[in-house]
């Protein structure tokens, strides 16, 4: 299978009057598509710093990064915007649902702003993902009227709306108990099945019987890269 | 529903306080531009409207010889648009018992056809009815202060006589000055009657119109022509008089209240500005993460830049809604007290569609232009940034105060001031809004007690307690003779000429300049000599002018000569000083010196009366028995007049200009409070879980309540002091900027203790009261929210 992501030689320090703090050292990484990978490291090991790079929400200092067949790191904002709604799902720690709309709304506004999904398909395509991810009867609630684990699987339709080939989620579960924990990447592992490839940033400790790969992080540099078999 | 709208007024109802308090701002702000908009409409337009339809007179001419006239001939003169016979007497008339007032009686050529200085009935729709033989009509402000009233009978003192005269009804005359501001009553009756009352026969003074003419200047030289036909027709024209060119009387008093009025709703628009903008950017600061979401989940920056337009466009639309009816009702509101204080009628009774049209887009683009920059800040923030942003930031580097720390303060007030620093450009900004309120607030004050010096400086200039000003001049002793059996009177001094327009038609040059002549040492007058000195006494013929009647001159410098016309007999005389006083155009000489080139018979025509008892209760009873002196004599009187009268003249022309002064200037005050208390509750919410921490750490909720209080009472003072600073020289710029535009003098600046004591009583309940309401509001959130709040 052909790469889906591509790091080659990625480094991001962050400088200040005094000290220069580096975030990533001379990262290459690729993965493959339909992949359910896990980057895991303590906290200021890089994690957040790489998952941005794969989000296009940050650029490298050095090196280049390279999704889908598109060098992200050299996107201007505006275009970034676009190829992030077409290409990336993500997925957040607190959920980061408007609260002022449903559910439902929460996935047809991401439909809205990049507009690849047809008028007329958007509102079936809501309701199909949220029976997808199991709270279809929740869809005309606000997000604060949900538990957590619901906000979670929300916010994951959300990321689904614009069927993009990647989705990735920053620390999905450390908000949520362990049996919602499990919902959640039982989910992934299900999406990972429908052919999109799920990476999952995480603190926790995880093992292969759930990841077709893990990548540990400390120090801004790779020291672990276990594949499953 | 659109899906980026039904956010939009999802957020508009997170904070519902907030988004109150920016329509708020908009409407002052609308208010502000869309009063100013509608009053400048219609009093602009409607004075010069209700002046216009009177169709005024260019110029006035009097003669004994019009029996000569062939009116006909005359109106067929190619420059000549409209003339016609309208006579005049200044007589005077009984408002109240023993209560005297002039009167200025109009006789009219034909009530059934006038062509021009029109009057109309009481409500000014249309032509008056016209009185019977024996009958007037009064102006109806005359009624405002007088018993007079239609079907009522007054009596009227002309000459030696009294008339009675009944009152047929009551005309509306607004090419006049307002009656109750000059204290004077109109009246208009026809040529029979006119006689009857005055003695004297009809037609004798002609109101003309020209033809193609654009300026006084040009009436002079039209009138001057008229002059000279009249001449060879064998008809010497007595006198020419030539008002200010198509003007209102009290076009300076409009000026001054529509620049009162435009300054206020400036300011309004500005205050109300800067508070949209402080409230925008701190409700922009609140959606930065959502911001960030957005553009996460693939929203261009465009995209979401729509959603915050939309935003503000709905809040302009709900402003808008409410603030145009607002603007509208102020704005006529307003127009009617002007048109009250000034005697006319609105006639605009729709705006223009170009105002509406302008208000409308006001209402749309001002909140748009206002929130631009926050708008355009908040959308341009990197997605990084954006979900990096927890609205409270943790400033780095901040400096210590050492000056705080050393003084002997309460830990909480060195807190509270501390805490205030935190914020510079906010603080910077409410700061300077509440300074700005204070300053113009005190100097509301100031100007006013600026103009209640001057009124205190118009009284001490004078002397005198009753002044009696004769119409024709008579031999001194003659005069004396009817009032040496009055009681209270100390002394009386006898003059040529007096105070106002009316006594400048006595005793005049030939030009229409007032002349006073007077001893020179007379101890009746205390003038402020702005040029140059007092008179002397030398031999020499000098003269002093007030103000108005240097710029009459053109200014003329001191120890220039100039020739005075004085009933043909020219002098020449020496300027010595020019003083300040609030009088029409007035030349000073000394008495003998008048005498011997205009007056051989030492005739006079003006008594100052000095009392003995100066308390207004005896001085009014003084002056009744003056009144009741002259009754039974033939004593031609132009008027009796208190000085204390003279002044409350000068006050009820100003009394409308005080009020609205302050009215205005703590509107300024309160918008600016406002601002503040916006600008407390984006600090307190801003540190809601900095509110959490101190709350876990054990201070109670009547600490944190103390500390936000002690903040906000910081800023006041901070602005009271500064607002003060800036109050003084502001206070000069406005006293000398109103004293030029309503009086034509300048008014000194005077520093108004209880403005002063106002002004800071006012500014810190203000601050408490914008600092107590977010307060509240804090201590009311658990600990628990608090801290976990986002």
């Amino acid at each position: 299978m052909s790469n889906l992501i591509q790091f080659d030689n990625v480094s991001r320090w962050f400088e200040s009057t005094s000290v220069r703090f580096d975030a990533l050292k001379n990262i290459d990484l690729h993965i493959e598509q339909e992949k359910h990978v896990a980057i895991v490291g303590k906290s200021g090991s890089g994690k957040s710093t790489l998952l941005n790079m794969l989000t296009g929400i940050d650029h490298p200092s050095t090196g280049t990064v390279k999704i889908n067949s598109t060098d992200v790191h050299t996107l201007n904002e505006s275009s970034l915007a676009e190829w992030r709604g077409r290409n990336i799902g993500i997925v957040f720690q607190f959920f980061q649902l408007i609260p002022t709309l449903t559910v439902e709304e929460n996935i047809l506004l991401a439909m809205d702003f990049v507009n690849v999904i047809p008028n007329r398909e958007r509102t079936e395509r809501a309701k199909a993902l949220l029976a997808q991810v199991g709270i279809a009867q929740h869809a005309d609630k606000l997000p604060a009227d949900l538990s957590g684990g619901e906000q979670q699987r929300a916010a994951i339709a959300r990321a689904l709306a614009n069927d993009p080939p990647i989705l990735v989620a920053d620390e999905p579960t450390g908000n949520l108990d362990s049996k919602t924990s499990e919902i959640i990447l039982n989910l992934f592992t299900e999406l990972v099945e429908t052919g999109k490839t799920v990476i999952v940033v995480t603190h926790e400790k995880v093992s292969n019987t759930e990841y077709d790969r893990i990548i540990t992080l400390k120090d801004g540099a790779i020291v672990g890269d276990a594949s499953r078999n | 529903m659109n899906i980026k709208l039904r956010k939009v007024i999802g957020d508009l109802q997170i904070n519902p306080g907030r988004m109150l308090l920016v329509i708020i701002a908009l409407i002052i702000g609308l208010w502000g531009v869309g009063s100013i908009l509608v009053s400048y409409t219609i009093l602009s337009h409607d004075l010069n409207e209700n002046f216009a339809r009177t169709n005024p007179l260019h110029a006035a001419i009097t003669s004994k010889d019009f029996n000569r006239l062939d009116l006909t001939a005359l109106r067929n003169r190619y420059e000549i648009e409209k003339a016609e016979f309208r006579d005049f007497a200044t007589l005077r008339i009984e408002t109240h018992s023993d209560e005297w007032i002039p009167l200025w009686l109009f006789g009219v050529e034909d009530f059934n056809n006038f062509n021009l200085a029109r009057i109309f009935d009481k409500k000014g729709d249309s032509r008056p009815m016209a009185p019977t033989d024996g009958a007037m009509l009064i102006e109806r402000d005359g009624l405002r202060f007088s018993d007079l009233k239609a079907g009522s009978t007054s009596r009227i003192r002309s000459g030696g006589r009294v008339v009675d005269v009944s009152v047929a009804g009551i005309s509306f005359d607004p090419a006049q000055s307002p009656g109750t501001q000059d204290h004077l009553i109109y009246a208009y009756v026809n040529k029979k009657t006119y006689s009857e009352i005055t003695g004297e026969a009809a037609n004798q003074r002609l109101i003309i119109r020209f033809k193609n003419v654009k300026s006084k200047k040009e009436v002079q030289a039209a009138a001057d022509g008229l002059v000279h036909y009249f001449k060879s027709l064998g008809i010497a024209a007595d006198t020419v008089k030539i008002p200010k060119f198509m003007e209102h009387p009290h076009q300076w008093q409009l000026n001054t209240l529509l620049f009162m009025e435009g300054s206020i709703g400036f300011l309004a628009f500005f205050l109300g500005a800067v508070l949209v903008s402080q409230l925008m950017a701190a409700i922009l600061a609140r959606q930065i993460r959502q911001i960030g979401i957005l553009k996460a989940i693939g929203a261009s920056r465009y995209q979401v830049f729509q959603i915050y337009l939309a935003m503000v466009l709905f809040l302009g639309v709900i402003s808008g809604a409410i603030a145009i009816p607002l603007a509208i009702k102020f704005g006529y509101g307003y127009a009617y007290f002007v048109a009250d204080i000034l005697n006319f009628e609105v006639l605009t009774t729709s705006l223009p569609h170009q105002i509406y049209l302008f208000l409308i887009a006001a209402s749309l683009l001002l909140p748009v232009l206002l929130s631009l920059p926050a708008i355009l800040k908040g959308t341009r923030i990197a997605v990084r940034e954006a979900l990096g942003d927890y609205g409270i930031q943790q400033e780095a580097g901040v400096n210590k105060s050492q000056i705080t720390d050393k003084l002997p303060l309460p830990r909480n007030f060195v807190l509270a001031f501390k805490n205030t620093m935190r914020r510079k450009k906010r603080l910077v900004i409410t700061v300077a809004a509440m300074a700005l309120g204070v300053a113009i607030f005190n100097t509301g004050f100031n100007v006013q007690q600026s103009l209640k010096d001057l009124l205190g400086d118009v009284n001490n200039s004078m002397k005198h307690d009753v002044q009696v000003v004769l119409i024709n001049q008579m031999p001194k002793e003659e005069a004396l003779k009817y009032f040496s059996g009055i009681d209270n009177i100390s002394r009386i001094e006898t003059w040529n000429g007096g105070r106002g327009g009316m006594q400048s038609m006595v005793v005049s040059t030939d030009a229409g300049v007032g002349i006073i002549a007077l001893p020179y040492d007379s101890k009746l007058l205390a003038f402020r000599s702005t040029k140059g000195r007092w008179l002397s006494g030398a031999n020499e013929p000098e003269i002093a002018m007030n103000q108005e009647a240097a710029e009459l001159y053109n200014h003329p410098a001191i120890g220039t000569y100039h020739t005075l016309s004085v009933r043909g007999n020219q002098f020449k005389a020496k300027l010595v000083g020019i003083v300040e006083e609030l009088e029409k155009p007035k030349i000073y000489m000394d008495k003998g010196q008048y005498d011997t080139f205009a007056n051989p018979n030492h005739y006079i025509n003006s008594l100052m009366f000095v009392a003995k008892d100066k308390s207004y209760e005896k001085v009014l009873a003084l002056k009744k028995d003056i009144e009741r002196a002259i009754e039974p004599t033939n004593l031609q009187v132009l008027y009796v007049m208190m000085q204390a009268e003279r002044v409350k003249i000068i006050y009820d022309h100003l009394k409308i200009i005080f009020v609205t002064i302050v009215f205005f200037a703590l509107l300024v005050l309160v918008v600016s409070a406002i601002g503040m208390a916006s600008a407390m509750s984006i600090n307190i919410m801003e540190r809601t879980r900095e509110i959490g921490v101190l709350r876990a750490i054990g201070a109670t909720p009547k600490i944190i309540y103390s500390l936000f209080v002690a903040e906000g009472m910081t800023v006041s003072v901070i602005s009271i002091f500064l607002g003060l600073l800036l109050s003084s020289p502001l206070s000069i710029i406005a006293s000398k900027f109103f004293g030029n535009l309503m009086l034509e003098v300048e008014l000194h600046f005077s520093f108004s203790k209880i403005g002063f004591a106002i002004t800071v009583i006012a500014t810190l309940i203000f601050g408490w009261l914008a600092s107590r309401i977010p307060a509240q509001r804090a201590i009311k959130v658990s600990t628990r929210e608090a801290l976990t709040y986002e």
